[in-house]
């Protein structure tokens, strides 16, 4: 994949770390495709049992979130209508809103086409280590390759599993809970950033509203929860000062 | 047809949540609230999403203790080693003998 990254931080970036920086991003994904690979094989084997393969296979280049994808490909089966399935996914990715806020301004000033693929590139995995990228400063051009290259090898091992689950069914054994990798590697990004008494009072309201929230319909408790979590934290933010 | 019609408008759904914020806010600049808003998103947004994976796996063989003792692992490998590989091996191997032991 090739795309030109033009921004006005970018001008001193010199091309030799682009590759690095592509490969550096790509690695940081490689931990948590341990348990992002089975999910994308249980969309797979959703979609093989729903009597809609191809449709519920494409979910993943078209909606590309696996909650997301995992609702629609059940109420679709289900007979649900049109708008009900729209306004579901919607519920369910309103986060994406919020992690395309915070990316925007490190994308500010790259070209459409960038923005265009950052943005479709965009959900949980690729935000934490596109962030974490970020996160670690210097010239823009390396950090946007950094983002590209995770992205990019989720993207891929996403459609690929779920594919994978499509044409061979489950196969990891469910005992192992590799779904869990992924909860526990992002534990791994959280406790660094602890240090600060905003970001702990910011997660621990988000994580009180998050269990809270898991009644809500529609997955809306994670948005809220979120939300919820972040305003506690401004506001212990602005005591402080 | 339908589902075809779904799929897609579910697409651009979801594709427009990610783009919108991207260019609407490469056109101004972002407000001050939004740029201290954007240093606590990943924590907290990590953090909902392991609460939601631990409530969501209510239910599950030997019941909420394994993945809850995993993550609680995890978190104190990592605070006192600082190695995310040795917090995850911890966190995993808690994880698998307790759903043994339990489950």
């Amino acid at each position: 994949m090739t795309t030109t990254i033009s921004t006005h931080r970018s001008t001193s970036a010199v091309a030799p770390t682009g590759w690095h920086a592509f490969a550096g991003g790509a690695r940081a994904m490689l931990p948590l495709l341990a348990g992002i690979v089975p999910f994308g094989m249980v969309v797979g084997v959703t979609a093989a049992g729903s009597g809609m393969p191809f449709a519920g296979w494409s979910t993943g280049v078209l909606i590309y979130a696996g909650s997301a994808q995992l609702a629609a490909i059940g109420l679709l089966h289900g007979g649900a209508s049109v708008g009900v399935v729209v306004m579901t996914v919607a519920a369910i990715n309103l986060r994406l809103l919020l992690y395309a806020g915070v990316l925007a301004r490190e994308w500010r000033g790259t070209s459409r086409r960038w923005r265009a693929l950052a943005a479709y590139l965009l959900v949980d995995p690729s935000f934490v280590v596109g962030m974490a990228g970020y996160e670690r400063g210097g010239p823009a051009r390396p950090r946007h390759l950094h983002y590209l290259g995770g992205a990019c090898v989720l993207w891929l091992a996403w459609q690929l599993s779920a594919a994978l689950g499509l044409a061979v069914g489950a196969i990891v054994p469910a005992g192992l809970h590799l779904e869990m990798l992924v909860p526990l590697y992002l534990v791994t990004e959280i406790v660094p950033k602890l240090t600060s008494a905003s970001v702990r009072v910011a997660a621990a309201v988000g994580v009180v509203a998050a269990v809270a929230g898991s009644v809500l319909p529609l997955h809306l408790g994670l948005a809220a929860a979120i939300v919820a979590g972040v305003a506690a934290g401004m506001l212990r933010d602005r005591r402080a000062r | 047809m339908n589902v075809w019609i779904a799929v897609v408008l579910a697409g651009v759904v979801s594709y427009l949540l990610r783009l919108a914020p991207v260019v609407l806010l490469s056109r101004v600049e972002s407000p001050a609230w939004l740029d201290r808003a954007g240093g606590l998103l990943g924590p907290v947004a990590f953090a909902v999403l392991v609460a939601a994976a631990l409530a969501g796996s209510v239910g599950g063989a030997g019941g909420m203790a394994p993945p809850l003792a995993a993550v609680a692992v995890t978190g104190a490998v990592m605070w006192l080693r600082r190695s995310a590989t040795l917090a995850l091996v911890a966190g995993v191997v808690t994880l698998w003998t307790l759903g043994a032991l339990l489950g």
